[in-house]
């Protein structure tokens, strides 16, 4: 299926979340011609509606740079990238005054200084917060964008990137869903901000479209993947009642300071000592005691504020946010009067494309942003992080994809070779009148399997498992067939989503096996200690000539010149 | 015959690009507990590919992905339980442009009813 539309732009931008977004503002202000595309409807897709609204920046009388500097790289347990966390601490105060000039509200003091909350592991409190949470980020920088003379287009999903013939990047191939027209996009410079990979796993907080494509668009292009192993989990993901699957509760916020609850087995017993050992730890404690038995029949655990000492009223004033007024005015469970069922779940993706300072992979017109890219935070981060790098990188990398493409002397033409490979995607699975019934059940069997062998307890015995498990469902994709008749191709764009999925399952499972150690969200059972001398490392993954490369990659310390940040 | 176990939805089908008029059509979901409408498209989508839905969300009722119309009223699809037994009519929110069947093209709002903001 060849391309039926051409486009041309300075700029293309994969993504329509926080990163992407803010990377068309950038390269739209320097003065290209922009493009961003996104394959659901921008505000109302991607993981950034999804944020509770912290931002973390140095605002604070107490705070400072170095500090911020300083925290990143201690909780980050060694693997992030000191380069890159002194480009988000120099960068995030002056992208928060980028949003509040976009018109994004922020929470405020009563003498109307930004209210800064100070989360565990940060020296200061440093996270502001967002007046509207993740929505109310998008919604401004939405309006920001339609202001900016960028053109947006919405239901457009890429299915490939396109090179010309000395590798450099040529655009990207892909479909108008609405319309369901194949279309070839020419742009010197491509930067992909399509987020993470989370709905890989059975249990998670972010939506359906988390399916990790940028990240197989730019591997295939031939950039690296790093620290994919790296998946956050958070403790306390809601899983029962149907209807509240996916929404997650704040296990910090059963503390003593705040709700002062528990997060207890299936006969009430407290799982998690007090004060709460820090984020991967407590998590490891609750996998524990599932897979000891005491969890409930669904696999959980109960978040627990019914038996406060502080009472009712204390906890239902404390528990005001959007979820939180989501889930007890609409869906019928109130976090402050009953139990709530409550497993780990993925919610952010550590690892992904690797960066240089300026955004760049190393293939010659190709960007990346986070949550798409990696290497920022290594093997833990703290609360506001995520928000903070979208906006810093964003800005950067729009700023020099525009700067490339002012370079360049003419568009680029992707090769012939390029254009078949990206446009036998989606050929392969065509057929008039066919409808892929069997879709939804390999998207649950896949999210089962990575669920069962790459969410907290790993092993080598695990993944040799997931090995033979994937290829299986690898088979069964490539029989699924799709008519391209009508509007809105949903189903052919699921199984573009499974196929990169499925891809991308298998070099995780690779990164997960090579790190022979725990550290951070990434825990060896047969490899239970941190292990200093052999893996303060990236594990890196890249296309060879008889499939995946994974190797070691050394961390990045600051670049000449700089002083460590004290 | 009894409804427990299961939602009868009467779903509106209607692809502009190919049909003349839109139809309905009858869905049984089984589902032993109350879910959200938003669930009960996503489990029409995984019956029949070819009803189309969008299926991300922000899990918080503000986003407004789920936008629809049921049983006459407009309503956010995330906030809105049905419960087994429970047979409701599902269409498109009025105030955009239809894509197809309950698919909405948010950047278009229809001049007579406009969403409101925030």
């Amino acid at each position: 299926m060849n391309a039926q539309e051409r486009i041309k732009t300075d700029v293309l931008v994969i993504g329509g979340g926080a990163a992407g977004v803010r990377t068309g503002l950038a390269a739209a202000e320097a003065g290209a011609d922009t493009t961003v595309v996104c394959k659901g409807a921008v505000s109302r897709s991607g993981i950034t509606i999804t944020a509770g609204g912290g931002i973390q920046a140095p605002f604070h009388k107490s705070d400072s740079e170095e500090l911020f500097f300083a925290d990143v790289v201690k909780y980050g347990y060694g693997l992030a990238d000191e380069d890159l966390v002194d480009v988000l601490v120099r960068g995030a105060c002056a992208r928060v005054l980028d949003l509040e000039r976009y018109g994004v509200a922020f929470r405020k003091e009563p003498g109307g200084s930004r209210l800064q909350f100070k989360m565990p592991g940060q020296s200061a409190p440093r996270n502001v917060r967002l007046a509207a949470e993740g929505v109310g980020l998008m919604r401004g920088l939405h309006r920001a964008l339609i202001r900016s003379g960028a053109t947006l287009l919405e239901d457009f999903a890429v299915v490939d990137l396109l090179q010309s013939n000395d590798g450099s990047i040529a655009g990207a191939f892909g479909l108008d869903v609405r319309r369901g027209v194949p279309v070839e996009v020419r742009a010197p410079s491509v930067v992909v901000a399509t987020g993470g990979s989370q709905s890989l796993w059975d249990v998670t907080d972010c939506p359906a479209d988390a399916t990790g494509d940028g990240l197989m668009h730019a591997y295939r292009c031939g950039a690296e993947l790093i620290d994919l192993e790296m998946i956050l989990f958070y403790p306390s993901v809601v899983i029962h009642p149907p209807a509240a699957q996916g929404s997650f509760v704040h296990y910090e916020w059963l503390e003593e300071w705040a709700c002062d609850g528990e997060i207890r087995d299936r006969d009430g017993v407290p799982v998690l000592p007090k004060p709460f050992p820090v984020r991967d730890v407590a998590m490891r404690t609750l996998w524990q005691a599932i897979e000891d038995g005491r969890g409930t029949e669904r696999g959980g655990l109960w978040w627990d504020a019914t038996q406060s000492p502080k009472g009712y009223q204390a906890v239902d004033a404390f528990l005001q946010g959007q979820q939180y007024r989501y889930l007890r005015d609409k869906l019928g469970v109130d976090p402050s009067k009953e139990k709530v069922e409550v497993a780990p779940g993925a919610h952010y993706q550590l690892g992904g494309i690797r960066i240089d300072r300026r955004a760049g992979t190393g293939i010659p017109g190709l960007y990346a942003v986070p949550e798409a890219a990696g290497n920022v935070e290594g093997a833990n981060r703290l609360s506001g992080s995520a928000l903070a790098s979208t906006q810093v990188f964003g800005e950067i990398a729009g700023r020099e994809a525009a700067d490339l493409a002012r370079l360049s002397k003419r568009l680029p033409t992707p090769s012939t070779g390029s254009r078949r490979k990206a446009s036998d995607r989606i050929r392969q699975y065509l057929q008039t009148g066919a409808i892929p019934y069997e879709l939804p059940e390999l998207r649950s069997a896949l999210r089962r399997i990575v669920g069962r062998h790459l969410s907290l307890r790993r092993s080598a015995e695990g993944l040799e498992k997931l090995r033979s498990e994937l290829a299986e469902l690898s088979d069964r994709l490539r029989t699924l067939r799709v008519s391209l008749a009508g509007s809105f191709q949903q189903s052919l764009v699921e199984i573009l989503e499974l196929e990169n999925m499925l891809e991308l399952a298998e070099l995780l499972r690779q990164a997960a096996l090579l790190r022979q150690e725990s550290r951070g969200h990434h825990y060896r059972s047969d490899f239970p200690h941190r292990d200093d001398a052999g893996w303060t490392c990236h594990t890196l993954l890249s296309a060879g000539e008889d499939g995946p490369r994974c190797q070691r990659g050394p961390i990045r310390g600051l670049p000449d010149g700089k002083e460590t940040p004290r | 015959m009894s409804n427990r176990g299961r939602i009868i939805v009467q779903a509106y089908r209607f692809d502009p690009s190919t049909d003349s008029e839109p139809r309905f059509e009858i869905y049984e979901i089984p589902s032993a507990e109350p879910i959200s409408v938003m669930v009960l498209m996503r489990k029409i989508h995984e019956m029949d590919p070819t009803f189309a839905c969008r299926t991300s969300m922000c899990f918080k009722g503000a986003c407004g992905s789920c936008l629809a119309r049921v049983d006459g009223k407009d309503v956010l699809g995330c906030s809105t339980l049905v419960r087994p037994g429970d047979t409701v009519t599902l269409e498109p929110h009025p105030g955009f442009k239809l894509i197809r069947d309950v698919v909405v093209d948010f950047a278009r709002p229809l001049s007579s009813q406009r969403e409101s903001r925030e």
